[in-house]
C-alpha cells in the first residue's frame, strides 16, 4: 500500500503523469469549488436533488446542472434560489488576493467587535435584552479565551511524564538494600 | 477527515486509462474530490453514497460515474466511466481500486472484488 493523500490534488500531483495533464486535471477540480460547496451543503442537510428542487420550484435536472457547473458560469440568481432551498441565507465577501491565515483571524475579530457593538446597541433602553446581552460576553469570553488557549497549548511540546512502578515488597525491599550498601 | 490512498495497480490504471479518455478521467477525479469532500464534511459513507454520480456495486464497492465531463469534441463521444473507490471507516481511508468504462466493467468489478477482500484482510 502507498502514501495517504488528504484530498485529490495532491493526489494527481503524485502521479507519474505528464506535467500538462496534472495541470489540467487540478485546474478542472479547481474551477468548480462553489459547485461542489452547494453539492457539500445539501448532503450535509441530508437532501436530495429531487426535495432541493421542490423546496427552490425548479426541476431536479436544474439543480444537476447547477451543481455540475464551472463556478465562472453560476449565476449569482441561481446561488441565491440554491440557498432559498437549502433554508440558507447568501453573503458575498470581498477579500484582497493572498490573504494571510493571520489577516483572516484579525477579520474575523473585527467582525466579533462589530457584531457584540450592534448588540450593545440592540439592548439600549431595555433590561432584560442588557442582561441577556452582558451574560453572552461573559460566555464569549471563557470561549474565546479557551479556543485560543488550546490552539496556543497545542505548540508547546508535551513535557516527559515519569512513571513510576511500585514492585512487589521483597523486590523494593532488596532495591533499598542494595542502594544502601552502595 | 478521511484520506485517500492508491491502491496496488491503480496508478498504472490510471495513467492508461486517462491517455485515451482524459475528458472522463478529469470528470471522474471531480466527482472523487466532491465524494471526498461530502464524507469528511459528513463522516457518513451511506449518506455519500446517495450522490447522484455514485453507484452502489457488489461487496461494498463504489463506482463513481463521469458525470459533468466536459463537453464532448465534434467527432468524438464520451465513454461511460466508472472510478471504482472502497471506504474503510476504521481508519477513515478511501481506497482507490481502479477506472475503467463499460467494456472493462465485468472484469474490473472482478479485480476490485479480490482488493477488497484484501484490504478487508489487512484491516482486520
Amino acid at each position: 500500500m502507498s502514501k495517504k493523500y488528504k484530498n485529490v490534488s495532491d493526489l494527481i500531483k503524485s502521479m507519474d503523469l505528464p506535467k500538462e495533464q496534472k495541470q489540467e486535471q487540478i485546474d478542472h477540480i479547481n474551477s468548480r469549488r462553489l459547485s461542489r460547496l452547494l453539492t457539500m451543503m445539501r448532503a450535509q442537510k441530508g437532501m436530495n436533488q429531487q426535495k432541493a428542487a421542490e423546496k427552490c420550484g425548479c426541476t431536479q435536472s436544474r439543480i444537476s446542472k447547477m451543481e455540475y457547473k464551472e463556478d465562472r458560469k453560476l449565476t449569482i440568481g441561481e446561488l441565491l434560489d440554491y440557498s432559498d432551498a437549502l433554508d440558507m441565507e447568501m453573503s458575498v465577501i470581498f477579500l484582497p488576493k493572498k490573504l494571510r491565515i493571520v489577516d483572516h483571524v484579525k477579520l474575523h475579530a473585527a467582525q466579533i467587535e462589530h457584531l457584540l457593538k450592534r448588540l450593545v446597541s440592540l439592548s439600549q433602553g431595555d433590561k432584560a435584552i442588557a442582561k441577556a446581552v452582558d451574560a453572552f460576553h461573559g460566555e464569549c469570553l471563557v470561549n474565546m479565551l479557551s479556543i485560543i488557549g488550546k490552539s496556543q497549548k497545542s505548540l508547546r511540546p508535551r513535557k516527559k511524564q515519569v512513571l513510576n512502578v511500585i514492585g512487589p515488597q521483597e523486590v523494593e525491599q532488596l532495591i533499598e538494600e542494595e542502594t544502601a550498601c552502595v | 477527515m478521511w484520506e485517500l490512498e492508491k491502491a496496488e495497480g491503480f496508478e498504472n490504471c490510471f495513467k492508461k486509462f486517462s491517455k485515451k479518455h482524459g475528458a472522463e478521467a478529469m470528470a471522474v477525479m471531480a466527482n472523487l474530490e466532491t465524494f471526498h469532500c461530502v464524507l469528511s464534511e459528513t463522516n457518513n459513507v451511506q449518506g455519500a453514497k446517495l450522490l447522484n454520480f455514485v453507484r452502489k456495486e457488489p461487496d461494498g464497492i463504489i463506482a463513481l460515474d463521469s458525470r459533468g465531463a466536459p463537453k464532448e469534441k465534434k467527432g468524438t463521444k464520451l465513454k461511460a466511466t466508472r472510478l471504482y473507490v472502497y471506504a474503510i471507516e476504521v481508519n477513515s481511508t478511501l481506497y482507490l481500486l481502479r477506472i475503467g468504462d463499460k467494456d472493462s466493467q465485468a472484469q474490473d468489478l472482478k479485480t476490485c472484488k479480490k482488493m477488497v477482500k484484501k484490504l478487508r484482510g489487512a484491516c482486520e
